[in-house]
Formats: structure tokens, C-alpha cells, sequence
């Protein structure tokens, strides 16, 4: 035996002890380390020895093939050509039928595309309205209802309206800022009672949960792609792709104390989409 | 002799002798021997390396050129961060001139030259360009080139090393297991430019041809200089990399005495903080009585008063502190975000500038001059695991990250990884709301919330399963990617190369 | 033995000895960069074969489940059955989280090998007639493989992958027209629905892998009747093709590339951790991780969407939304540009001849610059997908970046074409200056240790 072979055989034996090792560790529960050290082991092993074996112990040579010449020579091609055409004319000779045989397979293709319909449902209101409605209540994640006493200035909660706790479109942020700073236009004057502005989660540039506050800012962050919206001026966009303000949730505070909405949101929230006026 | 080279060397030494008695006069004890015995030899290889016999050497033979160059690579460069410039910088100026350094250290450009992912590319890529581009050639027929040559395979090993050797401020302080793989990697990176060097067929550098006479003697040149940085450089990396492991585990040891330490110490704190809430509980005047005024009073003069003034009544440089919580306090104190080192910067942690009983006096001495409240939050170690992932994900997530790795909120500002983070810290931080982060009160979290929080956290410091392996410090996909490329497709690369041919 | 009385047994009944005369011998130029797409080939069985495993333990299903695994913090959660059935897959099966990193390490390489072969072939001009075709299939199958990657990423149903969903549900929603309707029927509602997982499921295990090995069949089928490229050399023409033999030593040589490959695969899978979804939780619509990253192949889309303009276009009470442009435009254009190169080239170059022998980058300056820039914009886009990441690494402001990455994407395409333009030139014009080729010598050592040169022989034999 040559060392060459020698070399090429260690290189197999090594393969099988790493396959008994990836057997013992899954034996032991050994965890993904010691499985993959096994197959690791068993296939670099059988790699190495593979190719130790094609470039040391193979004859390396070289072989020459001709390409075959294309396009084929003229008199095949031609032939080939009037076979087809040959057809054609044959088939050609009750064109009008050809027609309909197209026709038939179109209307059988259209009506194929029928059932994809009910791979969806129609494109309803689902994205114009949200849970919250007139009189809802602002609820925390776990259900608790927001008592208007309950939050310091500079904090934030993620809110649902009551009995919608998870709701994908209705999640609403819940911020309570210094009354002076809120800069409201005057028909969202009452929106904000004692600084508690809640606006939609859904980043209107893509859909993703804004839920970076830089408290000391009164900026909102988009983690996905980094838009910033600027609480204090009714969320309005201030750097990054997003184009729209988050749309604002009516707040006002009940007679004993918690918060309600005072209705849905006046806008689709959410990113855009054709329909949306 | 070259007598200018020999001034130059001298004149260096003359300077860092000169910078390291000012750092002694100023830091009030010696710099450690070995650094100048470090900067001494660095002259000597720096010499050795570009001064005859080896410099004319080096002019005709491949050989002695990259002898040359592995000394400027695995000598000089090494030996100039063992004798701690920047530190000894530093130490020797005043405090104005040692912020404005600091500034440049902590400048964008700075940071990114000495990441050390691209400290490790970037003299990867000097490497294999400099041998595999006219510039090789060009730097034999022209000196102005060859210096710049010197200077870059110079500045790019410094930077290459800086990022395992840490003397002084560092940028990227790596953890060992990280800086094995940091060697590690570069040991077949090397191996193969020695390599193909070796193997090569063809003459790369005509101008030997002319200094050697013939094609032959070139070639055998050019091969003894591929082996040298094959063999030897590989040797000399595998060296370190051994070096690297011995000081982590002789690391590890120290970090077991040490938190053996720790134990012991953080009981007696933990007493002092319970005897402290107990006092203030009656009252801060006998909490004055208890810790001497006069410790705390000291150390506010000397380390805070400069920028929140003597009075705790602020300056341009720190704000007003008469009306600061405890929390608030002990949060910046034990993070070691204060006392800060640049003003302006955002106050990054840091281990604490005090210990647990100058911190206790600190923090007696403001709390005696502040209206603030002087609650403490009560962290007992009982809170609910899964209740605190789900409120985790809910209130930090999306800044602190799912993993808790921290992230960046915009404006340059950063979300800290919370691995660091003592569950006392946490806590505070979650009431206190420090910098930009919003405060979370207890009507928002209740403090058995905030339990539930500091649980989670404290599992997820420690124990939180990284089942699958290797884990980038939890980075995500971005590292995954570059794994893939790098090690992954890269190393497959590596294979088919050496089944295929090179037409 | 048995091999001789199999081929045998098929030629009685075949007559397949002829065919594998010629195929046994048929020469395969081993040029190492003409590997690229056997890895990726590779790492497609790796996936397959890892794939069939996962499948088994996969719950394709949004039904709330409780968690009873080792992880405790998760115990109680609310979440998904497909999620739990993932966490459990990966820390309560024995080799489950091998395997399945292993797949994931798999994708992701796959995707590399594949983006390197596209550029070996696309800078070597092996795109040209008669390979157009091929060119158009390997590009499909390039799409394909991104859509197994995401639709692969989006089932754990985890905290990182649902809010990867969203952003594409938002994306197909932005269509003008037919946007809503489209996202509804793919997501079968508006998001979050419970239908979306076992789809996602279905295309990523049937449809997709499918249309993936057809498409391969054909590539392959078409290769062979084509036989490979080959760069200039001596002896190279455009009538031959020089190379190793199938058998043995090419097949050899493939199957330790592709041992090599599974090797490699499975040092990654059991060492490195790869989306750690039980770090991350299940997924709700209202819960979010930063920093947020999709897979890598995925990188250039977000770095679009992180970039793109802040237009959105009012029309009559109609909306275009901003991610339209960067979302849906952008990888269009991009796409149609490089499934049509083929044949733009040939329009403006006029070159309808038949290319078998390979162009070195420098011999075609205009499509090494184009390239170049393509490939500049594509990885400016990719890197600015992670902005927010090296913000936090280098303590810049995501904002600055954001700037700077805008300006990047224009300056730095066109920057790199002009230099890589110039370069090509310059390396052409100096090949072409050289008065005549110094004959290759060939040097070996001698008994004595030294050395002798010979005129190196044709066809060129290694070592």
C-alpha cells in the first residue's frame, strides 16, 4: 500500500467514526454540537478521501469533444420544416374548425380561473374599519380597562378596544403627553383630553407595529424600516419612508373616569392601497 | 549605517520616554516595565527590519523582502500596541487635551477603521493585493512606492492586531472566545498566501529575474519566500493563538476568584442598602447621620460638582440634581454612566467609578440636598417567568430587542444590551426611564410586574437556551448572511478550487 | 459485477450502450468558477433531503396551543400551533435542530451559490447564443428559490418571520388596481388570517420545490446537449471542448464537491445557531423586535423599501402607496432588465453569433461597467436593509444613514461602472500591446534538486 492509499483509507475509516459518533450522540441526547460534529466529521472525511482519490490517485487526463454543428445542415432543417408545414395545411384545410378549437380552449382556460375565486374573500370593508366604535372602551392588553388617572406623563401602552383585545387593526397606542406640548388642529381640539393621544400601531408606510417611543422626543420609530412620527403634531411623518400620519384616534373620558373612544378612526388605518380614497 | 533612520529611531524613543515621565508625574504611579521594554524592541525589529544587512537583502531577493515584511507584520506591529501608545497618550496630556483625544477615538471614522471585522478584511485584502497587484512590482523600481508600501502592510497589521491586543481605551473590545476565532480565521487565510506564493508556476515579480539572473533562481526564490510566510507565519499565528487561549483560561480563573469576591461583597452591599431604606424610611436626617456627610460631600466635589455644580444646581455641561429620585442616582452610579468622561456623548456603561460604599456616600450626600423621592424598588427575585416574557415583548421588545441584545432607536441614540445589567438596574431603569427611554410608572407596570420583567431579563442574561450553537451575540440575519457567504459558500469555494483547474 | 450485468440487463431492453459510451467519456472543462451551480445544486439535495425530515413535525396551523417543552419562559404562552410545533421540533426533538439549521444554512448558501454562478456567468458572457435560454431558466429559477427562501422563513410563525409576512402582505397590497384583490386571495383575507401558514406551507413543499427540480431537469438537459463553455487556451476553439472525462474523474471530482458541500452544511448546522425563533416568540400583530432583518437574499428588498421615496400619488380618490414603487417597481424592473440582457446585448451589440468560448471580463467593457453597477446598486440596497444594525454597531444615527445610503445608491453604481469600465479597457489595451505571447513554460524540479523548463504540452495537464 502506498502512502497515497494509505492516506485516502484513513481518510474513510475517519468518515465511519464520525457517522458512530453522530449515531452515539443522538443515542445520548447529545444535543446539535456532537450531531453535527458527527456528520461534519463523516462528510468531510468522505470528501476529503474522495477527492485526495480523484486528484492523487486518478490518471489526470484531458479529453477533447467535438460540438455538434447547429443549426442542423439546410437539408434536414428543410426537411423537418415541411413535415411541420405539411401538417398545417392539412389542418389548415378546415381553418374555420381550427378557430373554434382555439375557442374552445380559451373558454375552457377562462373557466378554470373561476375557482382561484374562492381562494379569498371578496375585497369587503375589512380594511376601511376597525373595532373601535362610539362609547368603546380603552383596554390594556390583559383586558383592563384605562382609568384616566392611571398614567404618568412621558409613558405609553399598547390598548384595544373593550372585548377586541388582539385585534390586528384595531391596536392603538395610548401615550400620555404634557398637555402644552400637543400641537392639535382645531377639529382634533377634543381629541386629546388631559394629554392622552392614542394613535393606530399599524406604520402606515408598510403595516409593521410602531413601537419605538423616544419619550423624551415625543417620536414614534418604525422598527422595520425607520419612520418617524412625531406624537405632538398629530403623528405626522417626520423622517423615513412613510408618507401619512398615523391616523388618530378620538379619545374622551367617561363620566367615571375611564377612557372611551368617541368613535372608529376617521381614516383607513394602515398602509395604503388602491381604493383608498 | 544609515544615520538618519538611526536619529529618527532615537528621536521616537526620546518622545515616548518623555511621554511616559509625564504619565507617571501625572497618573502617580510608574507605567508597568514592559510597555517601554515593548516600545525598546519594537525600535530594535523596526531597525532590524529596514536597515542593512536585510534592506539591500531584500532589493534583489523575494526571500529577504518578505522576512522583511513578516517582521514589520508579526513583530513591530505587535510590539508597538504592547507598549500602550494611546494609554500612555492619554495619561501624559491634560484632562482638555485627553477629552479631545477621547473625541477622536469615539468618532465615527475611528470606529469604524478599528471594527474589527474590517481590521481584519481590510489587512486581508492589503495583503493578498499587495502581493497579487502591480503594486508589488512597482514598489521594487520605485522608493517612494516602496514606503508606501511599508506603511501600508505597517498600519494595516497595526490595525489587524488592535483588535486582540487591549492596552488602554478600545473601540471593540472583544471577548476571548471571539478573539480565538478572530486568529483562527486568519491562520488559513495566511497559509494560503504563502501557499499559492509556493505553488505558483510563474514568476510574479519580473524585476527578480534581473537581480536573481535567472528564471529558475527566481522562481526558487520566490517559492523559499511562499514557504517562509506559509510555514513560518503560520507558525507564528498558531503561537498566538495558543497565547490567546492560555490568557482566556487564565481569564476565566481570575473571573471565578473575583465573583467569589463579588459574593462576599455583594451581601455586605446588600446589607448596607437594606440598613440605608431602612433610615431613609425615618427620615434623611438620619440617613445623614449614618453615612458621614463628609465622604460623600468630597466625592461630589471632586467628580460631579464640575458639571452639576457645587450646590446640585446644574451647569451647560449636567443638569440640576435638587430634585433627582434615588433610583435616579444610584441607576447612573452603579451603570457607570457617571461620572462621564466626554460630556455631550450619550452615557454609555461602564464598570462603577466608585465602590459600593463610596456609591452609598455619593448617594447620601445628594439625597440629603434633593426633594426627589427617595423610593426604592424591591426586586426579590420571585416574579413569573412567562408573565415577564409576555411583558417584555410587549414594553421592550421593540427597542431592547426580543434577545435583549439592544438596537438602534435613531438619532445616534442606542437601546443598551441589557446583558450587563444587574436585576436591581432593570428595575430602576424601568421606573426611572433613563435618557430617551419612556418611564413606566406604577400604575403602567405594577411591581409585581416589574418582577415578572426583571425575572425574564435575568433569564435571558443567563440562561436562555442558545441550543443551537454559536450564536453572533444574537445579531440575526445579518450575521447569518455573512456567515453563509463567508464560511459557508466561501470555504465550498475554497474546495472547488482546489478540484478544479485555473485556465 | 452487478453494475456490468445491470448495464447489460438496460441495454437488452434500452440499447443504451452507445449513449453511454459517449456520455462515460464526455469532456467536463473543470475550470473551478464552473462549479458554482453544481453548489448550488448541492445544496438544493441538501435541502430537499433535510426538508422531507422537518415536514414531519411540522403543524401547519394557527390554532391556539399550549407549549409544554423545555424552554420554561415560553411555557403558557400564547401562541400557534405551528410555532410550538417548531420550538418543539427544535428543542425537545433529538438532531430536530440539526436538521433544521441545517436546512436554514442550506437556503441561504443555496442562494449565494446561486448569485455567484449568475455572476460568473453573466461576466463571462456564457449568457450568449445559444444559451439565452438557459440564461432565462437559470433566472427563473433564481426567483424561485427567493420564493422558497421566504415562504421557508415565514412558516415558524415567530415574532421576526410574521412581521416579514406582514411587510409582504403590505407590499402586494400597494398594486394599483388589482393590489387588494391580489393580497386577499393569496392571504385569503385581510392579515392576520389562519389560512396563510398552511399556503405558505403548500408552496414550499410542493409547489415550489417542483417547479424548482423541473426547472433544473431542464437546465442540466439543456447543458449536456449544449456541453459546456470553455475559456480560451491552447488548443480551446470554438468547434471543441476540452476537459476532464465524466467518468471517472469528473464524477469523482463532483461527488467530493458535493460531500465536501454536505460537510460544510453540517458544520454550520451544528455549530452555528441560525434564527432562533424560541428567542424571538410567537408571533402577534401588535408585538415587534428590533433590530428586524430577513434573510439575506431578502436584504436588497428591504433596503429598497427602507430607502424609497415618501410618494404616495392621489388619483381621483385612487391611492398608489410609497411601497409601491421601491416594493413592486423596483424588483420588476430590476428583474425584467436581467432576464432580457441576453438580448439586449445582442440588440445593440448586433452579435448574433454563436458563443462557445468565454469572454475574460476585460474583452467586453461595456458589460463588465453595466454589471458592475447592477451589482453595486444591489448590494447598496441589501447593506442599507441593515442599517439599522451597523447604527447600532458603529453609533451613527439610522437617519444619517439613511441619507447617506440614498446618495450611495446613486454615486456609487455609476462610480464603480466608470472604473470598472476604464479598467477593463486598460487591461484589454495592455493584453493587446504585448507584441506576442511569451510561450508558457512549464518548470519542474529535476532528481538533483534543480530545475529544467519545457514548452508546456497539449491539452494542458495538471500536476
Amino acid at each position: 500500500m502506498t502512502t497515497k492509499t494509505f492516506v485516502i483509507a484513513l481518510a474513510f475509516t475517519i468518515s465511519g467514526l464520525g457517522s458512530a459518533l453522530f449515531a452515539v450522540a443522538y443515542a445520548l441526547h447529545a444535543g446539535p454540537r456532537l450531531e453535527g460534529l458527527g456528520l461534519f466529521v463523516a462528510f468531510g472525511a468522505l470528501a476529503s478521501g474522495v477527492i485526495l482519490w480523484a486528484l492523487g490517485a486518478l490518471p489526470q487526463e484531458q479529453v477533447v469533444d467535438q460540438r455538434d454543428e447547429y443549426p442542423s445542415d439546410a437539408k434536414t432543417r428543410a426537411a423537418s420544416l415541411a413535415a411541420l408545414e405539411a401538417g398545417i395545411d392539412e389542418l389548415d384545410r378546415h381553418g374555420f374548425l381550427l378557430k373554434f378549437l382555439c375557442g374552445a380552449f380559451g373558454a375552457l382556460a377562462l373557466a378554470a380561473l373561476f375557482p382561484l375565486r374562492s381562494l379569498g374573500p371578496g375585497f369587503g370593508k375589512g380594511l376601511y374599519r376597525t373595532k373601535w366604535r362610539k362609547g368603546a372602551r380603552v383596554v390594556s392588553e390583559d383586558g383592563t380597562p384605562v382609568r384616566a388617572s392611571d398614567m404618568a406623563i412621558g409613558s405609553i401602552m399598547t390598548v384595544f378596544p373593550d372585548g377586541h383585545v388582539g385585534d390586528a387593526s384595531s391596536q392603538t397606542l395610548l401615550l400620555r403627553l404634557p398637555t402644552d406640548t400637543i400641537q392639535a388642529s382645531p377639529d382634533r381640539r377634543t381629541w386629546s383630553p388631559q394629554g392622552y393621544a392614542a394613535f393606530s400601531k399599524v406604520c402606515t408606510h408598510a403595516g409593521c407595529p410602531v413601537g419605538l417611543y423616544l419619550a423624551s422626543k415625543f417620536q414614534l420609530l418604525c422598527p422595520c424600516h425607520q419612520s418617524v412620527f412625531d406624537v405632538a403634531a398629530e403623528a405626522r411623518p417626520i423622517s423615513g419612508p412613510a408618507a401619512r400620519p398615523l391616523p388618530q384616534l378620538p379619545l374622551r373620558i367617561a363620566g367615571d373616569g375611564y377612557l372611551q373612544a368617541q368613535s372608529d378612526y376617521t381614516e383607513p388605518i394602515g398602509p395604503g392601497f388602491w381604493q383608498r380614497p | 549605517m544609515n544615520y538618519a533612520a538611526l536619529a529618527l529611531l532615537l528621536g521616537m524613543l526620546a518622545i515616548y520616554a518623555w511621554l511616559v515621565r509625564r504619565y507617571s508625574a501625572r497618573r502617580e504611579r510608574p507605567l508597568p516595565r514592559g510597555h517601554a521594554v515593548a516600545f525598546v524592541a519594537m525600535l530594535f525589529a523596526l531597525y532590524a527590519a529596514l536597515e542593512p544587512p536585510l534592506e539591500p537583502l531584500a532589493d534583489t531577493s523575494f526571500l529577504y523582502h518578505m522576512a522583511q515584511h513578516m517582521l514589520l507584520i508579526y513583530v513591530v506591529a505587535p510590539l508597538f500596541l504592547l507598549s500602550a501608545p494611546v494609554m500612555v497618550l492619554l495619561g501624559s496630556v491634560g484632562i482638555a487635551r485627553a477629552r479631545s483625544i477621547g473625541g477622536l477615538l469615539s468618532s465615527p471614522l475611528w470606529r469604524f477603521l478599528t471594527f474589527p471585522v474590517f481590521a481584519w478584511l481590510f489587512f486581508t485584502v492589503v495583503m493578498w493585493g499587495a502581493h497579487f497587484s502591480p503594486l508589488y512590482e512597482l514598489s521594487l523600481t520605485n522608493p517612494i512606492v516602496h514606503l508606501f508600501e511599508h506603511a501600508l502592510f505597517l498600519g494595516s497589521a497595526i490595525l489587524f492586531w488592535q483588535a486582540i491586543i487591549h492596552i488602554g481605551p478600545v473601540a471593540w473590545p472583544m471577548n476571548f472566545p471571539l478573539r480565538i476565532v478572530y486568529v483562527f480565521i486568519a491562520m488559513p487565510q495566511s497559509a494560503f498566501l504563502g501557499l499559492a506564493l509556493y505553488q505558483s508556476k510563474y514568476l510574479l515579480y519580473p524585476h527578480y529575474l534581473k537581480t536573481q539572473g535567472s528564471a529558475a533562481r527566481a522562481l526558487t526564490d520566490q517559492q523559499s519566500g511562499g514557504a517562509l510566510m506559509w510555514i513560518v507565519g503560520g507558525l507564528l499565528l498558531f503561537a498566538v493563538f495558543m497565547l490567546v487561549a492560555a490568557m482566556w483560561g487564565r481569564h476565566e480563573r481570575r473571573l471565578g476568584e473575583q465573583f467569589d469576591a463579588q459574593l462576599a461583597a455583594g451581601s455586605r452591599a446588600l446589607a448596607i442598602v437594606g440598613v440605608a431604606c431602612l433610615l431613609t424610611g425615618f427620615g434623611a436626617g438620619q440617613a445623614r447621620a449614618a453615612t458621614p456627610p463628609t465622604e460623600g460631600e468630597e466625592l461630589f466635589a471632586v467628580h460631579c460638582s464640575s458639571c452639576h455644580g457645587a450646590n446640585l444646581e446644574g451647569s451647560a455641561n449636567g443638569p440640576y440634581l435638587r430634585n433627582v429620585s434615588r433610583m435616579k442616582v444610584e441607576f447612573y452610579l452603579t451603570t457607570g454612566r457617571m461620572p462621564a468622561s466626554v460630556p455631550g456623548i450619550q452615557n454609555t456603561r461602564g464598570s462603577p467609578r466608585f465602590t459600593p460604599s463610596q456609591i452609598d456616600a455619593l448617594v447620601g450626600f445628594v439625597m440629603s440636598r434633593s426633594q426627589g423621592s427617595n423610593a426604592v424598588v424591591a426586586v426579590d427575585g420571585t416574579g413569573n417567568l412567562q408573565r415577564g416574557r409576555t411583558l417584555f415583548i410587549a414594553n421592550c421588545s421593540a427597542c431592547h430587542g426580543a434577545t435583549g441584545k439592544g438596537g438602534a432607536v435613531g438619532y445616534g441614540r442606542l437601546a443598551p444590551n441589557l446583558d450587563s445589567a444587574t436585576n436591581v438596574q432593570v428595575a430602576q431603569a424601568i421606573r426611572i426611564g433613563p435618557g430617551i427611554m419612556p418611564v413606566f410608572d406604577p400604575k403602567t407596570l405594577d411591581d409585581a410586574q416589574v418582577s415578572d420583567i426583571v425575572r425574564f431579563v435575568e433569564v435571558l442574561r443567563a440562561n436562555r437556551p442558545q441550543a443551537g450553537g454559536f450564536a453572533f451575540d444574537n445579531v440575526g440575519a445579518v450575521a447569518e448572511g455573512m456567515v453563509a457567504w463567508v464560511l459557508g459558500l466561501g470555504l465550498i469555494v475554497i474546495v472547488a478550487r482546489v478540484i478544479g483547474t485555473n485556465a | 459485477m452487478t453494475i456490468r450485468r445491470l448495464v447489460l440487463a438496460l441495454d437488452d431492453r434500452l440499447g443504451v450502450a452507445p449513449i453511454l459510451r459517449k456520455a462515460l467519456r464526455k469532456a467536463f472543462p473543470d475550470n473551478w468558477s464552473f462549479m458554482f451551480g453544481e453548489i448550488a445544486l448541492y445544496c438544493f439535495l441538501a435541502l430537499l433531503a433535510t426538508g422531507i425530515y422537518l415536514g414531519f413535525f411540522f403543524d401547519a396551523s394557527t390554532a391556539p396551543a399550549t407549549y409544554r417543552g423545555s424552554d420554561i419562559a415560553l411555557r403558557g404562552a400564547p401562541m400557534s400551533a405551528a410555532f410550538a410545533s417548531v420550538v418543539r421540533l427544535s428543542l425537545d426533538t433529538r438532531a430536530g435542530l440539526l436538521l433544521r439549521q441545517i436546512h436554514h444554512w442550506a437556503a441561504l448558501v443555496f442562494l449565494a451559490a446561486i448569485a455567484l454562478h449568475m455572476c460568473r456567468i453573466f461576466f463571462t458572457g456564457a449568457f450568449r447564443r445559444p444559451r439565452e435560454l438557459n440564461w432565462v431558466i437559470g433566472m427563473t429559477l433564481l426567483v424561485l428559490a427567493m420564493a422558497a427562501g421566504f415562504t421557508g422563513y415565514s412558516l415558524p410563525d415567530d415574532l421576526l418571520s410574521g412581521t416579514g409576512l406582514r411587510i409582504a402582505y403590505s407590499v402586494l397590497l400597494s398594486v394599483p388596481v388589482v393590489g387588494g384583490y391580489l393580497a386577499f386571495l393569496f392571504f385569503g383575507g385581510a392579515f392576520p388570517t389562519t389560512e396563510a401558514i398552511s399556503r405558505l406551507l403548500f408552496t414550499h413543499v410542493v409547489i415550489l420545490p417542483a417547479l424548482i427540480a423541473g426547472a433544473i431537469g431542464v437546465h442540466l438537459a439543456i447543458i449536456w446537449r449544449q456541453k459546456h463553455t470553455q475559456f480560451r487556451g491552447p488548443g480551446r476553439t470554438e468547434g471543441n471542448v476540452i476537459g476532464s472525462p465524466l467518468w471517472p474523474n469528473y464524477a469523482i471530482k463532483s461527488i467530493g464537491l458535493g460531500l465536501a458541500t454536505a460537510a460544510i452544511l453540517a458544520g454550520l448546522g451544528g455549530f452555528f445557531q441560525i434564527n432562533p425563533i424560541w428567542l424571538y416568540g410567537p408571533y402577534h400583530p401588535w408585538d415587534v423586535s428590533a433590530p428586524a432583518q430577513p434573510d439575506w437574499y431578502i436584504g436588497w428588498l428591504e433596503g429598497a423599501l427602507r430607502l424609497g421615496p415618501r410618494w404616495t400619488i392621489d388619483l381621483l380618490h385612487h391611492t398608489i402607496p410609497s411601497p409601491f414603487f421601491p416594493g413592486v417597481v423596483l424588483p420588476c424592473v430590476f428583474f425584467a432588465l436581467l432576464y432580457l440582457w441576453p438580448f439586449l446585448e445582442r440588440w445593440v451589440t448586433h452579435d448574433g453569433e454563436a458563443h462557445q468560448l468565454l469572454d475574460h471580463p476585460s474583452d467586453a467593457p461595456v458589460r463588465t461597467a453595466i454589471g458592475g453597477a447592477v451589482l453595486t446598486f444591489a448590494i447598496v440596497l441589501t447593506l442599507a436593509g441593515s442599517d439599522d444594525v451597523q447604527a447600532n454597531i458603529f453609533s451613527i444615527p439610522v437617519q444619517g444613514m439613511v441619507a447617506a445610503y440614498r446618495w450611495l445608491l446613486v454615486i456609487l453604481p455609476i462610480a464603480v461602472g466608470l472604473l470598472s469600465y476604464q479598467f477593463a479597457r486598460e487591461i484589454r489595451a495592455r493584453r493587446n500591446q504585448l507584441p506576442a505571447p511569451a510561450p508558457r513554460v512549464a518548470i519542474s524540479r529535476t532528481e538533483s534538486g534543480g530545475f529544467k523548463d519545457e514548452p508546456e504540452s497539449l491539452p494542458s495537464n495538471r500536476r
